[in-house]
């Protein structure tokens, strides 16, 4: 265990985490979850609109295409909203205008998607494109409208203005030309060559998505994630800002699904999954840890545990990963990592076999597990129940190894005496 | 002295947040904190004398030295041990250090 969590640390984690803290990455991790505000206000709606009660819901039906509106308009237009914050990050990276990096990366992405003539209604864009299915198209329309930027800019290939002139004047003219080089280019692939950049992209994209909701799809971030915490580094803040685009995308099409009334939904494995049924208490599913530290005889782990239970529950759980340690912890690291991937394995079954809900509902992650993962599930008690069952068997695995460090622990407390 | 801590989320901080009140009012010391999240820290560091930088984010130090060295605020990383309900007294002594530094 140690020679592994030595090479966690020497070698794993290095380069993980400069990858996520590359330029385009980090953009795309602000840009998304600037969105989240917006994308767990807007799939409440859903809920509202099919409650889990099924008295109530008789009662909301005739109302819920009303109340699926804002819904549509916020989780619907998902990448919309994403695409701008995408582009205004990377430009501020480049120490570009941020907002004009912002609103060209906006004006690529619509671009792409081709309004339609309505007879009595006129031009309309559909949305179709612009929700989860279309983030990977917006994450590459973010980067190409910057890179241009970037490109003209450093090429001083721009439009200057005398000093003088009102900021805002200024960047607008400087805006002129990467607009223009952008609108041409698009024009040419999109309108005259008729390539459906869109459609090109999902595909390109489609098979990273498909893996992302397999068994081995789910172990994989499960694993990195508590290898990274293992070497005390933010697994999640790591491996999110690379899975979060494919966890996104599965979320957008299960509540879409929900949305159109079917009962069982396409995927397993958008982010509430391992937010609720793995990460229980935090990463590592440590709320079993400190269930078992509460009544421990060392009264460092006792005062730790009861200190650690509260922010536990509300699923923080650095006071334990720092404070036991588990970070570097032979010992401890073992349940670690070997318990979430067994309660991944399980939930997974669980859920391919329709025997608990699938996530399609976005909460916020300080909420107790078993309360988020009713909600997560539009209101499933079978996924609460799981929960449950998946913090006892942490628990349990934790035990042995638990009982080992403590008694390590006593000695050392006994000889301070 | 004016110390910010900085995590991912500013969740975690907030609990050591609590530890260094603790600790500060118990050594009579004038310390003031405050936790912010990584998108936080550029409004924020400006107002502050230290900045330090939860452990599971040391791999964004960079990211973090480059704002903060532009409004002239030192930086640290906090040591793993001192990150938890009973770390207050670490950290503000290494916050002095720090700034003992400058």
């Amino acid at each position: 265990m140690e020679a592994i969590l030595k090479w966690v640390e020497e070698k794993l984690m290095p380069p993980m985490a400069k990858l996520a803290e590359q330029r385009h990455l980090r953009a795309v991790r602000d840009g998304i979850v600037a969105t989240l505000p917006l994308i767990i206000v807007g799939s409440f709606f859903l809920i509202v609109a099919s409650p889990p009660i099924p008295a109530l819901s008789a009662k909301v039906q005739p109302y819920a295409a009303q109340i699926l509106l804002l819904y549509r308009l916020s989780v619907g237009l998902m990448a919309l909203y994403a695409v701008h914050g995408i582009g205004y990050s990377l430009a501020k990276s480049y120490n570009l205008d941020p907002v004009t990096g912002g609103l060209l990366a906006l004006a690529s992405f619509i671009m792409i998607n081709l309004p339609q003539n309505i007879e009595n209604i006129g031009f309309v864009l559909p949305i179709s494109g612009l929700g989860g299915a279309g983030l990977f198209s917006a994450i590459i329309m973010a980067f190409f409208a910057v890179e241009v930027m970037r490109f003209l800019t450093e090429r001083k290939i721009t439009i200057k203005m005398p000093e003088g002139v009102p900021e805002s004047v200024a960047r607008s003219f400087e805006a002129l030309i990467p607009a223009a080089v952008i609108m041409v280019i698009i024009y040419i692939v999109r309108i005259a060559l008729n390539i459906n950049i869109q459609e090109v992209i999902m595909n390109l994209f489609k098979p990273l998505v498909t893996a992302g909701d397999s068994l081995v799809g789910v172990l994989v971030p499960v694993l990195l994630i508590t290898l990274l915490w293992s070497a005390g580094i933010h697994g999640v803040s790591v491996v999110g800002s690379i899975a979060r685009p494919i966890w996104m995308t599965l979320l957008d099409a299960n509540t879409q699904a929900a949305a159109a009334g079917s009962k069982i939904l396409p995927h397993i494995a958008p982010e509430p999954f391992f937010q609720w049924f793995i990460w229980i208490g935090g990463s590592g599913a440590t709320l079993g840890l400190v269930l078992l530290m509460l009544t421990s005889r060392s009264k460092y782990l006792r005062n730790l545990g009861r200190a650690s239970i509260l922010p536990g529950i509300c699923n923080i759980n650095e006071p334990v990963v720092f404070g036991t340690p588990i970070v570097l912890n032979p010992i401890l690291a073992i349940p670690f990592i070997l318990g979430p991937v067994v309660t991944a394995i399980l939930t997974y079954l669980a859920m391919a076999a329709n025997l608990v809900g699938r996530p399609y509902i976005l909460a916020p992650w300080t909420l107790p597990a078993p309360i988020g993962a009713y909600l997560a599930t539009g209101g499933d008690w079978r996924a609460a129940v799981l929960v449950l069952i998946n913090i006892a068997i942490t628990t349990l695995i934790y035990f042995p190894f638990f009982k080992l460090y403590e008694r390590k622990l006593l000695e050392e407390e006994s000889s301070d005496n | 002295m004016k110390i910010l801590l900085v995590c991912s989320g500013g969740m975690s901080t907030s609990i050591v947040v609590k530890a260094v009140e603790k600790k500060a009012a118990e050594l009579k010391e004038d310390v003031y904190v405050e936790a912010v999240s990584t998108t936080q820290f550029e409004e924020k560091v400006k107002d502050f004398d230290v900045a330090l930088i939860a452990p599971q984010v040391r791999h964004r130090k960079q990211y973090f030295d480059e704002i903060a060295s532009k409004h002239h605020v030192p930086t640290g990383v906090i040591e793993p041990q001192a990150y938890g309900p009973f770390g207050g007294e670490k950290i503000i002594r290494q916050a002095k250090e720090i700034l003992k530094g400058v």
